[in-house]
């Protein structure tokens, strides 16, 4: 194996998070390297979304700190994260139900830089950089959402509301995209598609941070992975060789799909 | 010395009013999860009704007050929890809606008060309790009607007590959190939330009758007794009762202590309105000031989502028409007239302004009119040369200067305004009118002999009608620049879901702040023509309360149409001009009707419309959607076609 140093993209270094009196992630490390596809796993309220919220910046870090691409972001609010390069997706999907599925893809395109108010009082709708339409064609062809460019996205179902909460994260051209359960809600067919989306998006140098219940897909698209228990790093490492402990499957208590169980 | 613990004393009894008001709101809070706006006029109204019988029919006083407080107030409240408030629980409408549905009850029983027994104010309120002082050894006097208010309040925390530890309390606070989810456990929703209401329009009724003996009756004073109420509340965060009490009791003393303060000038002026506005001031140092207050409130509180319609019906061809039309026919009026119409553009203005922050952005902003009296009065200032260290500036500049300024201070109070959620938000909102109105437009040092200029250039009533419309001109094309492009999607993503539009890089606190300080600006704009198309600054018709009744019309007609606005504001000054009260009535009415309008008359109109001319174009859109969707074009077997008949 060649000795070639990864500098991750994302990194945390011992980061608390306290809810309330309860210590919900208690000094966590983690390194998301740009091109490969990390997953954290754990049981119910292991933290991982806590871990998640925090890392997103919608919650505060009790100490530690978490760097992006060598800058610290640890006390940076979620929009100028954002900006800087870290999206992400909800466990409950998020889109905004009265925008077409093209304008939801527009918002996410069109903060890459801070909102020019006056800018964008007195010129109205020419305020949009030139490049912002192109990004957003691209990833809807990309996602194969362009049949349903004009439709609102309350209406959608959940498969395609998840696509396009994923396309609207990656309108913001990030380096981290963190995906929350992506793959809840899909059928196996659907299921199989998102785990080529993924492969694509880290062949191409994404960073990306999965939170996935689902070992199997875990185990076929991800390189490294975290185990969460109490808050605590039970184990990282190369995910094959820690999916290859059954102790440590069965701790993580997560499912595995039909298709695996076939 | 004496006089430190007599004036302790009569403060003791303010405090124990608000305590009771207080409690009375967080009971109905708590057991409704509606913020009932309407507590205080339920509580003029029963004041009114028991006033009525028992000076002028001559009942016994006692017999009045039961009548009232036992029959009265627990009909009045089941009427409104079935009629009112059933049908905005059953389609799950926000909590903003039943704010303004509160604000309808509101509008409809003070409009009642008015209409059946005058504006004058009563000094003859008949008190439950004889006009009595216990003598507590020296000089130290304290009134009989502050014992049994001390003793009411113990009572309220015992319904505290049950409402928190038994099992009907159980109940009522398991329907306020989720009404399906208590049904489905066989609780009768239904029936313990008529009880709730019921038992909350008796308490307001209760409190209603205790006060108005202590203060004078009139339908709008003793309605602001309701800021005190508000204050006590948001000190206790709308959970703890025993900080209601134990705040209304000290602010009590507080602000009856201050009277002893004299001093000269502006700062004079000041401490003597502190003297009996300290509760209001408690309330905004509170909102402004401490952090974490939401922790109590439910997540949704305060989402203006349902009151979204953008995009749900086609837009028609010829929409700017009607409004266009209303707007210009008043040019052919004759000069009275015309002189008359002159309000609707600066209502329009006014209007707007509460679309662009609520509508479009999805804040709760109830003090619009807070910064429409603040831009009459600097506007007339500056004209004047009254204001201190300017000298006299031409009128039309005065106007730019007091809007500038007044969306300069909507960014100063607007940053930490914004902090706040929903309800908080709109009670910090309402509590900056309330400061602007108590300690400005009330005061004589600031408002005492002004005189409103004429406009240079636009003296006569028709150019100044233009000068109107071209202001209103501008306003529109602001806000609809805030409905569109890159704007306007902002908003729209912040108001659908903030936790997503963060996550966009949107930088929602500076939107929001950007919002709320041009339509401080608007306002400023709308109340300065306002005031001088009226030729004068009348403090009265920059209340509050008026601010609330504006809010409620907005939401009335559409809360996110500029053009619902509009015509709404020429609707209002048509009807101010037939007879005084009818517009606060008609808004009232159509305020409590909420539940079934969603979306706002205009709206309700034009689907009602879409859905009786065309059921073609309605299929051939239907049709449309299908064909994007890729769903192949449905097919009914005989059940299921009788399904579909008996949902049509």
């Amino acid at each position: 194996m060649t000795a070639s140093i990864v500098v991750p993209a994302l990194s945390a270094r011992s980061v608390s998070v306290r809810l309330g009196d309860a210590l919900i992630v208690d000094s966590v490390d983690l390194d998301v390297p740009s091109g490969q596809i990390t997953a954290l796993v754990g049981p119910n309220g292991a933290g991982k979304s806590t871990l998640f919220d925090c890392l997103s910046g919608a919650l505060p870090a009790e100490s530690g700190s978490i760097r992006l691409d060598g800058r610290d972001v640890t006390r940076s609010s979620p929009d100028q994260r954002s900006r800087l390069g870290i999206a992400r997706t909800f466990q409950h999907v998020s889109v905004f139900p009265t925008l077409t599925v093209e304008e939801n893809l527009r918002v996410g395109a069109e903060h890459r830089e801070n909102l020019q108010l006056l800018r964008a009082l007195f010129r109205g709708r020419r305020a949009d950089e030139p490049r912002t339409p192109e990004i957003v064609e691209s990833v809807m062809q990309r996602l194969g959402l362009l049949g349903l460019r004009h439709e609102r996205a309350q209406g959608l179902e959940t498969s395609t509301m998840r696509l396009v909460e994923i396309g609207r994260a990656l309108c913001t051209r990030p380096k981290v995209l963190m995906l929350d359960e992506p793959a809840s809600g899909l059928d196996d067919a659907e299921s199989d598609r998102l785990r080529a989306l993924l492969l694509e998006l880290a062949s191409e140098g994404l960073a990306i941070l999965l939170v996935e219940h689902d070992l199997t897909l875990v185990g076929e698209v991800a390189q490294h992975l975290c185990a969460l228990d109490h808050g605590q790093v039970l184990a990282s490492g190369r995910s094959a060789e820690l999916l290859a402990l059954p102790d440590l499957v069965s701790l993580i208590g997560g499912t595995r799909s039909r298709r695996a169980a076939r | 010395m004496t006089v430190t613990l007599n004036l302790a004393l009569a403060g003791l009894g303010i405090g124990a009013v608000a305590a009771l008001a207080g409690l009375g709101l967080l009971v109905t809070y708590r057991a409704t999860g509606v913020f009932n706006v309407a507590f205080g006029a339920i509580a003029v109204f029963a004041a009114y009704v028991n006033w009525a019988l028992a000076v002028r029919n001559h009942w016994p006083v006692g017999f009045a007050a039961l009548f009232t407080i036992g029959l009265l107030c627990p009909v009045l409240g089941f009427v409104l929890d079935r009629f009112v408030f059933r049908s905005l629980r059953l389609r799950n409408a926000g909590p903003a809606e039943s704010i303004v549905a509160s604000l309808g009850v509101f509008v409809l029983l003070i409009g009642g008060v008015t209409i059946l027994w005058g504006r004058q104010t009563r000094l003859d309120a008949p008190s439950l309790v004889p006009r009595r002082t216990l003598r507590l050894g020296g000089d130290v006097v304290v009134r009989l009607d502050v014992v049994v208010d001390v003793a009411i309040v113990l009572i309220l925390l015992l319904a505290l007590l049950v409402l928190e530890r038994t099992r009907v309390g159980m109940l009522a606070r398991a329907v306020v959190e989720n009404r399906a989810l208590a049904e489905l456990t066989g609780v009768r929703a239904d029936r313990v939330s008529s009880l709730a209401w019921a038992l909350g329009a008796t308490l307001a009724g209760l409190a209603g009758i205790l006060i108005a003996p202590l203060v004078r009756l009139d339908p709008f004073g003793l309605t602001l007794a309701v800021l005190e109420t508000m204050a006590v509340v948001v000190i206790a965060r709308l959970t703890r009762p025993l900080w209601v009490v134990g705040s209304a009791l000290a602010l009590g003393v507080a602000q009856s202590e201050v009277t002893r303060l004299h001093l000269p000038g502006a700062l004079g002026a000041v401490v003597s309105a502190l003297g009996t506005n300290l509760f209001v001031v408690a309330l905004i140092a509170v909102l402004l000031i401490v952090r974490r207050l939401e922790d109590a409130q439910r997540p949704d509180a305060g989402s203006t989502v349902g009151l979204a319609t953008r995009g749900d019906l086609p837009t028609p061809r010829y929409w700017w028409l009607p409004a266009t039309t209303v707007l210009a026919v008043p040019l052919l009026f004759s000069r009275e007239s015309l002189v008359t119409a002159q309000r609707v553009p600066a209502l329009a203005i006014i209007f707007v302004s509460i679309v662009l922050v609520t509508g479009y952005a999805g804040q709760l902003s109830l003090g619009q009119a807070g910064f429409a009296g603040l831009g009459a009065l600097i506007t007339a200032k500056l004209a004047n040369g009254s204001m201190p260290f300017a000298g006299q500036i031409p009128s039309l500049v005065a106007l730019v200067l007091a809007v500038v300024s007044a969306a300069l201070l909507g960014f100063v109070i607007g940053w930490p305004a914004i902090r706040r959620r929903g309800l908080f938000l709109a009670l910090a909102t309402f509590a900056i009118a309330a400061v602007a109105s108590k300690f400005v437009f009330d005061q004589p040092y600031f408002t005492n002999g002004i005189s409103v200029p004429t406009l240079t250039g636009f003296r006569s009533a028709r150019m100044f009608y233009l000068l109107e419309l071209m202001c209103l001109g501008i306003a529109l094309l602001a806000v609809q620049n805030h409905h569109r492009g890159r704007l306007g999607r902002s908003l729209q993503a912040v108001r659908d879901d903030e936790r997503g539009a963060l996550a966009c890089g949107v930088n929602v606190r500076r939107l929001r702040v950007w919002t709320f300080a041009v339509s401080s600006g608007l306002a400023a704009l709308g109340g300065a023509l306002l005031s001088v198309s009226d030729r004068s600054f009348d403090a009265t018709a920059f209340d509050p309360i008026i601010g609330l009744i504006w809010f409620a019309a907005v939401v009335v007609f559409g809360i996110d149409s500029a053009t619902s606005a509009l015509l709404g504001a020429a609707l209002i000054v048509f009807l101010d001009s037939v007879h005084s009260d009818i517009s606060s009535i008609v808004i009232g009415v159509a305020a409590v009707t909420v539940g079934f309008l969603p979306g706002g008359l205009l709206y309700t109109v034009r689907r009602v419309a879409v859905r009786l001319t065309n059921n073609v174009v309605g299929a051939e859109f239907a049709g449309r959607r299908a064909a994007v969707a890729g769903e192949p074009s449905l097919r009914l077997s005989p059940a299921g076609r009788e399904i579909a008949r008996r949902l049509r």
